[in-house]
């Protein structure tokens, strides 16, 4: 066999060994994703029940301008049917996430890819990162690009002339569109990390979030702090706090403040661990 | 580059009531070194304490002069090949070396180029745009090997390399990691559970059992250890009589056993390289046709059986 020179010597301390090396992972779960015949037929039946029409209702509807009612409510669309805040957009959104995740990490630990990673520069943060952006490339398709688009839309063809307010509201829906797209991945990618089995970790992302929907709508009636443990209350109270409409007064803000932390600070936290423990585990 | 490229005092690791390696001191040479143990004995536990992703229990473990542990700039130095693979997320070759490639930076131009070049090194070209699925093991291993070296580390950690692949990409393979000494200028650390497969590649050997280093040093002062015991020659053929009356006279040997209808001879002899200087000419002055000649012994089980003596 033929040993030919080899003519380039990649590493001499020139390069940085870990700055964006993460986004290779996910570049390479964007573009995998993008294969996934379950990924399109969720993208294509949530777009078509829930983003197409408002889409498309503005220039047969042009509202005056872009406003957060308009975003969060569908107030001035054609249907009127509340957008962000519907209910339809926020099971499509779970649903996303579920099917997104559910192999993003379950596959490394079945067929131990973890060496693939771990004997290249990279650090733990990276292959977390990797993942969790990866993720978040594919959920934007349906939680972040469509909301904008609508915003885009609403200015091109806006009656009145408050451009300056419309932008501010669009700035707003692009903050609101990447929080929605990154705020069930920590958990989802949390329970991947912990089966080897994808469907268990789809699944079991699906009925903790579908359950706890359940709990709280069970639980309000006692105490509207209930609300805090609903996914889809701490999204919509989300959006408020980013629109800059605030809390509703029933709600506690320590209270929400821990309600976030417990949906993404500590299962990225836990997800570290886990990590770091497999690796440990070989 | 320092001239040990891997440095083990007191290194232990144990998986929960399992041993995987047990006070191991080890010291490795620039060039190539095989660690040659049965399977279980601690190999691959070696290579994934070298490469940072498991932590000693006790002891240290050094690897180019760096602590492995949290030392991602160290495996920019470091290329490994693990003993089993995980290609199956990839359609073709290409793509994977494309990916593990990018995993080190390479980008563009540089990536395309450093691809096409490992492959033809590795001698992969051929078969890298298909389909992964359709990968015989000998391919397979090419392909790994290619992503161990996709970013031209100074050493390679090669877990059974050769494992599963068939005698012609064996023989090819065992070329290939000799070159990347030889020419290229690569430490390679090897392991393998064939003794005679490492005995092709390099002299200088480390024998692994049950997490310890139970020797180390020159291929041929391991095979002096073994001369020293008692090994088991077997001879296959016919019109023996002649021949073995005359080892029976041979001080060297110490028994012989007829099997299967005294078609076949198992010969004990100690000091064994005399008796193989012997042998050729006591058959041809016998006039014995003997068709097969081989130590029963000239497995690493056997070996291990003589240096570990009565302590197994």
């Amino acid at each position: 066999m033929g040993i030919d020179p080899i003519e380039y010597t990649v590493w001499k301390d020139k390069k940085t060994p870990f700055r964006k090396r993460f986004l290779v992972i996910s570049e390479k779960i964007f573009r995998k994703k993008l294969r996934s015949k379950a990924i399109w037929i969720l993208l294509v039946i949530g777009y078509f029940l829930v983003h197409v029409f408002t889409i498309s209702s503005a220039p047969f509807y042009p509202p005056e301008e872009l406003t957060k009612e308009l975003i969060l409510y569908g107030e001035g669309t054609l249907t009127g049917e509340p957008y962000l805040k519907g209910g339809l957009f926020f099971i499509f959104t779970i649903l996303l996430v579920s099917v997104v995740s559910s192999d993003i990490m379950s596959q490394d630990i079945r067929e131990n890819s973890f060496v693939l990673y771990f004997s290249r520069p990279l650090r733990t943060v990276d292959y977390i990162s990797g993942k969790i952006f990866g993720g978040l490339s594919i959920m934007s398709l349906y939680c972040a690009i469509p909301p904008i688009l609508v915003g885009i839309s609403v200015i091109a063809t806006q009656t009145g002339d408050n451009y300056l307010g419309s932008l501010q509201i669009l700035g707003l829906t692009i903050v609101a569109g990447i929080f929605t797209s990154f705020l069930y991945l920590p958990y989802a990618v949390l329970l991947s990390s912990l089966t080897e089995r994808k469907a268990y970790s789809g699944i079991g992302t699906f009925m903790t979030f579908f359950v706890l929907t359940i709990v709280s709508e069970l639980f309000t009636t006692f105490d509207p702090n209930w609300k805090l443990i609903g996914p889809e209350n701490l999204l919509h109270f989300s959006y408020d706090v980013i629109y800059g409409i605030g809390l509703p007064e029933d709600v506690n803000l320590g209270l929400y403040i821990i309600a976030m932390i417990a949906l993404i600070i500590l299962p990225l936290m836990a997800l570290y661990i886990r990590i770091r423990r497999k690796e440990v585990e070989g | 580059m320092t001239s040990t490229v891997l440095k083990a005092k007191g290194l232990s690791k144990w998986y929960d009531d399992v041993i995987g390696i047990n006070s191991l001191n080890i010291e490795i040479a620039t060039g190539i070194t095989g660690i040659v143990g049965p399977n279980g004995a601690g190999k691959s536990t070696i290579f994934k304490l070298a490469t940072g992703m498991i932590k000693p229990n006790k002891g240290r473990i050094s690897v180019l002069g760096e602590d492995p542990w949290l030392n991602g700039p160290l495996m920019r130095k470091i290329g490994f090949c693990p003993d089993y693979d995980n290609l199956s997320d990839y359609s073709d070759g290409k793509r994977f070396l494309r990916y593990v490639g990018s995993l080190h930076g390479l980008r563009d131009k540089e990536l395309d180029k450093r691809v096409s070049k490992t492959a033809e090194l590795v001698g992969a070209e051929d078969f890298l745009n298909k389909d992964i699925e359709k990968y015989s093991k000998g391919m397979r291993q090419r392909l790994k090997l290619a992503g161990a070296l996709i970013h031209d580390p100074d050493l390679l950690l090669l877990d059974e390399p050769l494992s599963g692949a068939d005698p012609e990409a064996r023989r090819d393979l065992i070329e290939l990691i000799k070159g990347l000494h030889e020419e290229k200028g690569h430490d390679v650390l090897v392991s393998s559970h064939v003794l005679n497969e490492i005995e092709r590649m390099t002299s200088s050997i480390a024998l692994i059992y049950k997490g310890r280093v139970i020797a180390s040093g020159d291929i041929a002062e391991i095979r002096e250890l073994m001369d020293e015991h008692p090994q088991h020659i077997v001879l296959e053929g016919k019109n023996k009589k002649g021949l073995v009356k005359e080892l029976i006279e041979m001080e060297q040997v110490l028994s012989i056993t007829f099997e299967e209808g005294r078609k076949r001879i198992v010969i004990e002899v100690e000091k064994a390289d005399v008796f193989f200087n012997v042998i050729p000419s006591l058959i041809k002055n016998t006039g014995a046709e003997i068709f097969e000649m081989y130590s029963m012994d000239d497995n690493l089980q056997a070996v291990f059986d003589y240096l570990v003596g009565g302590k197994r």
